[in-house]
């Protein structure tokens, strides 16, 4: 693909002719500057300027320094303890999801299997419904006293459990909508690299005794590595700044999302709360320049790590 | 050609009442009252508001009723954006000491004077602001007893009318020890108190109770006091004991263990009745009991509140005499707020209708004349503020008190000395 | 012999395999049945024990109180017409981009693309709290265009076109432009219609975005007429009263069903398109 994208533009008379002085091009890619300006970069310097304020939003502002970083980091440190939650959800989930994901893209792909568009389809369906919807199913699957799955457990004599009450359980329920949201998804991106690895490969490894779990090892890991990476990438970026999911998952009641004692507390729930519930617009900036910063380290660690691979 | 000519007079006759009506209210000098409120005001004030618009013709009324937490939305952006301010609009207890704190609604001190001793003195705390002007009406109040399951004593081998109960719930000690008895004959709950997933109002109750919530009359942080260990403590028994339903307030489990009887007794405020008898369990209507709040000593106050509500006229508001007037008419007759308590269960602040016959009629729900009780608690409901950080203050100590429950933190002490320290970084409360 | 047992092995290894995607499959819609079902029951089959998977008097109340008594239906179209305009609006800005970057040379080209996948590394969500203020100022709360215009700024789209538009060969270009005709007729006239693949899977993957965007709309949008159907659903669980399932689920399965078909009838240019970010990138 690369080579032929330099071959064009070598070979190309209309760019050489559209080279000098033409204000064109310009004019195309000016929409998307003049809007990032306005709706991303404006803002994001303005977040930082009020992450050193304290303000409702109606009084005067002032100034406070670093206190609303301080804020969040001392007595019970909200940040650090959403960060935690979602690395703890990271781990529970991400490992589980993309090597399942990877197994059953490796099933659907081989001969083997018949009807691997409808099971596609199917496994991929979760990913087309709306995150809402889905949340709300989840939550009244698993309530205490009249969800599917108590009644589940108790053809097999366990007791009612009351799963978003706990915060281990709250946060492996979590990570289980998350995981059936998003298995589909990536076994689709798995499928589609499996696409590119010549089934020849795969023949010559059985005609030398290779069984399908060495192959599997031997042959699809290594080759799908930078979707591997890719998928784990989209993986973290997603972890960190779920919301959705937990501000109705665990709104039960009175309580607001986030529960229990905090265990599915998000960063971008503790955004939301700082500065819609509680009115500390400054507070709910910091918040959101901690995450930036670290998503964007994020970022560009993988990027680094991924363009190495390539 | 008759029946058009007719047609064509008709509609002339029309459009012309039509243009009189209009120049006419142009004349009279119209004004329009916009009022934002939930649900429950229209129902109950309807024929209070007919009443009113009948006798202030130069009045109309426009309402736009929402959901509570849509009304704080909308009155935080439209203070924000210094427009579209409604010129009266219903705030609860907990919520109205923010819009106190932001100027967002007016001073109605000298308008409320001579109301001021004749409504639920529990109340004013949290609608005067820092230099002591009032801003705001109380509408109801919330005074708490303990609601109790007839049937639930019954099964336990305990009595189960009012007289005796009381007599049995006598201190918050003797409720502990019938706690036992009926888990022991039952295998039922004394009550509902999750161990997460809960606000904790029956906490904040029992704090009230003895005049410790979160700040003390100066605004000075107070949830460390020894009187919130202790209390914090006597729950944590319910906790280890297995002897509360871990059911978060207002969850399915919650609805579910009421209408159940799986639960004993309910620490709750008068609106409770009307919520069982309206929506929750409609079925268990005769069911239920009231008694006073039990003490912790003997001369205890047996009074407590929870939630309420209040109406306030916007600082913005250029109606702001036609305003009050809707707001005297309203609320400060009994007999409107009487008709309001009999269809809604909402229990007034204005002390004046305690002593109406109503108040001593026996309600299907409990079959009791429990209204009495509220009515007697209301009048000595110890002093109790929310604060302008009650959403805050409250979330954070339900992470601590959480904590406490599940045994992540040890002692209650501990539990609330972290609470206290964590509102002070984060509301910059001493 | 042996060779018999063999297949015979494989032979239930296979069933083991299908048995065990079938289950898998199960899961997978088993939710989604569950909230179908949900839509259909009454208050009093919803909250009752042991659950039932098909309802035993099937009502379809749910979804009429959702009209009656609520804003569904406009809230509905709502969703229906930010998604569209925020999917054809970015659609048209991001292949006016990409045509420039992918066709024409010019300087600072390079670093510009660059600077504009780099943007992609800044979450939307450093922008809530000044956007919201923003909006504030400039009146733009409970207005559609709030929520339209931050989305039409996307590099990912972008980027996406871009590729797409390397294999347009140029010399058709060039012939056009011998034709007289002028760039901007060159884009809307050759270059749009050769990229309609790429149109429709980018397209799509837009209008779902908008379609199921919660957190900004929760924000922003206020009064009942004006919610998206996602952030009504939310609002429908409001107040201490039993969680209203039934209307939720009815509006779920109203909220979720253009999605499916939508899906089920581009699926192949759909996952084309999702993937390409993983191949390509």
């Amino acid at each position: 693909m690369a080579k032929q994208v330099q071959g064009i533009e070598k070979e190309s008379p209309f760019k050489r002719k559209k080279r000098r002085g033409n204000k064109i091009p310009y004019l195309f890619i000016s929409p998307f500057f003049i809007l990032f300006a306005i709706f991303m970069f404006y803002p994001t310097l303005y977040s930082f300027y009020l992450s050193f304020h304290e303000w409702n939003g109606i009084g005067p502002r002032t100034y406070v320094g670093l206190s609303n970083y301080a804020k969040l980091f001392s007595g019970g440190g909200l940040f650090l303890k959403s960060m935690t939650n979602c690395t703890i959800i990271f781990f529970e989930y991400v490992p589980i999801m993309t090597l399942g994901a990877l197994i059953l893209a490796s099933l659907l792909n081989s001969r083997y299997i018949r009807l691997q568009g409808v099971f596609r389809t199917f496994i991929f369906l979760p990913y087309v419904t709306a995150i809402i919807a889905v949340t709300y199913s989840f939550q009244y699957l698993l309530d205490t006293n009249y969800g599917m799955i108590n009644l589940f457990l108790s053809w097999f004599g366990i007791e009612r459990i009351a799963w978003l009450n706990s915060p281990t359980l709250a946060r492996i329920c979590l990570s289980s909508l998350i995981t059936w949201r998003w298995l589909g998804y990536n076994m689709v991106l798995f499928l589609a690299g499996l696409q590119f690895i010549p089934p020849e490969l795969y023949e010559a490894a059985k005609i030398d005794g290779a069984t399908p779990l060495q192959s599997f090892f031997h042959i699809t890991i290594p080759l799908v590595k930078p979707i591997i990476f890719f998928c784990i990438f989209l993986s973290t970026i997603g972890t960190f700044s779920l919301f959705d999911e937990p501000f109705i998952l665990t709104s039960i009641g009175t309580s607001t999302g986030g529960g229990p004692v905090n265990a599915t507390l998000s960063p971008i729930l503790l955004l939301y709360n700082m500065g819609f519930r509680y009115l500390r617009f400054g507070t709910a900036s910091a918040v959101a320049y901690l995450l930036f910063v670290v998503l964007f380290l994020c970022g560009l660690f993988e990027i680094k790590f991924l363009g190495g691979k390539r | 050609m008759g029946r058009k000519i007719r047609m064509l007079i008709v509609t002339l006759v029309v459009a012309s009442l039509f243009i009189m009506v209009s120049m006419g209210s142009v004349f009279a000098q119209q004004t329009t009252l916009t009022v934002w409120w939930w649900q429950h005001w229209p129902n109950c004030m309807g024929p209070a508001i007919d009443d009113f618009l009948e006798q202030n013709p130069d009045i109309t009324l426009e309402q736009t009723v929402m959901g509570t937490g849509d009304v704080y939305d909308s009155l935080f952006l439209a203070l924000a954006a210094g427009a579209g301010t409604p010129d009266i609009v219903a705030l609860e207890s907990s919520y109205i000491g923010k819009f106190v704190e932001v100027g967002g609604l007016a001073d109605i001190t000298d308008k409320i004077s001579p109301w001021i001793d004749k409504m639920d003195p529990s109340k004013w705390a949290d609608m005067t602001n820092r230099k002591g002007k009032i801003c705001g009406m109380p509408v109801d109040s919330g005074p708490v007893a303990i609601w109790y399951r007839r049937d639930v004593f019954e099964q336990a081998g305990l009595p189960s009318d009012p007289e005796s109960v009381a007599e049995l719930l006598d201190t918050w000690d003797d409720y502990y020890e019938v706690a036992k008895i009926i888990k022991a004959k039952t295998n039922k709950y004394m009550l509902p108190l999750a161990k997460a997933n809960y606000d904790f109002r029956i906490f904040e109750i029992l704090l009230w109770q003895q005049e410790a919530g979160y700040v003390d009359r100066e605004g000075k942080l107070n949830i460390n006091n020894p009187e919130a260990v202790r209390i914090l403590e006597y729950l944590g028994k319910f906790w280890k004991e297995d002897l509360a339903l871990d059911a978060g307030g207002w969850s399915t489990g919650w609805y579910a263990g009421l209408t159940d009887g799986e639960v004993a007794t309910l620490p709750e405020a008068t609106w409770m009745g009307g919520c069982f008898a309206n929506w929750i369990c409609p079925e268990t209507a005769g069911l239920w009991g009231v008694v006073p709040l039990p003490v912790w000593e003997e001369g205890g106050v047996r009074s407590s509140n929870d939630g309420g509500s209040n109406i306030a006229i916007t600082a913005a508001s250029e109606n702001k005499e036609a305003a009050w007037k809707f707001i005297e008419f309203l609320f400060t007759n009994p007999d409107y707020m009487i008709d309001a308590w009999r269809r809604e269960d909402w229990f007034p602040s204005l002390i004046l209708t305690y002593d109406d016959p109503f108040v001593d009629e026996v309600a299907p729900i409990t079959g009791q004349a429990h209204r009495r009780i509220f009515a007697d608690a209301a009048q000595i409901i110890p002093w109790w503020v929310y604060t302008p950080d009650y959403a805050e203050m409250n979330s954070i100590m339900q992470i601590y008190v959480s904590a406490y429950a599940l045994g992540d933190i040890e002692s209650a002490e501990e539990a609330l000395a972290q609470t206290a320290t964590e509102i002070t970084v984060r509301t910059g409360r001493e | 012999m042996n060779l018999k047992e063999g297949k015979k092995k494989r032979y239930f290894k296979k069933i083991l395999l299908y048995l065990f995607l079938i289950l898998l499959v199960a899961a997978m819609v088993f939710p989604l049945l569950w909230m179908f079902s949900a839509a259909f029951k009454f208050k009093s089959e919803i909250f009752h024990f042991p659950p039932t998977l098909i309802p035993k008097n099937p009502t379809v109340s749910n979804f009429l109180s959702l009209f009656e008594r609520f804003p569904f239906g406009r809230n509905l179209l709502n969703s229906a017409f930010v998604a569209s305009s925020a999917a054809a609006l970015s659609l048209f800005f991001c292949s006016l981009a990409a045509f420039s970057f992918a066709k024409y040379r010019f300087s600072g080209r390079d670093f510009l693309f660059l600077f504009l996948l780099g943007t992609m590394l800044i979450p939307y969500h450093v922008t809530l709290i000044p956007l919201f203020i923003f909006y504030r100022r400039i009146q733009w709360i409970d207005k559609f265009w709030g929520l339209i215009f931050p989305g039409m700024a996307n590099a990912f789209g972008i980027f996406f076109m871009r590729q797409y538009m390397f294999l347009i060969p140029d010399e058709l270009l060039d012939s056009a432009r011998i034709d007289g005709c002028s760039d901007f007729r060159i884009f809307l006239q050759i270059i749009l219609p050769m990229c309609r693949p790429a149109l429709t899977a980018l397209g799509v993957i837009f209008f779902m975005a908008s379609w199921n965007n919660f957190l900004w709309p929760l924000i922003i949008l206020k009064s009942d007429k004006m919610l998206t159907a996602v952030v009504a659903i939310r609002r429908l669980q409001s107040g201490p009263l039993w969680t209203p399932y039934g209307l939720i689920f009815a509006g779920s399965v109203l909220v979720v069903a253009p999605l499916i078909i939508l899906f089920l009838a581009v699926q192949k240019e759909f996952i084309a398109g999702i993937t390409s970010g993983a191949i390509k990138g």
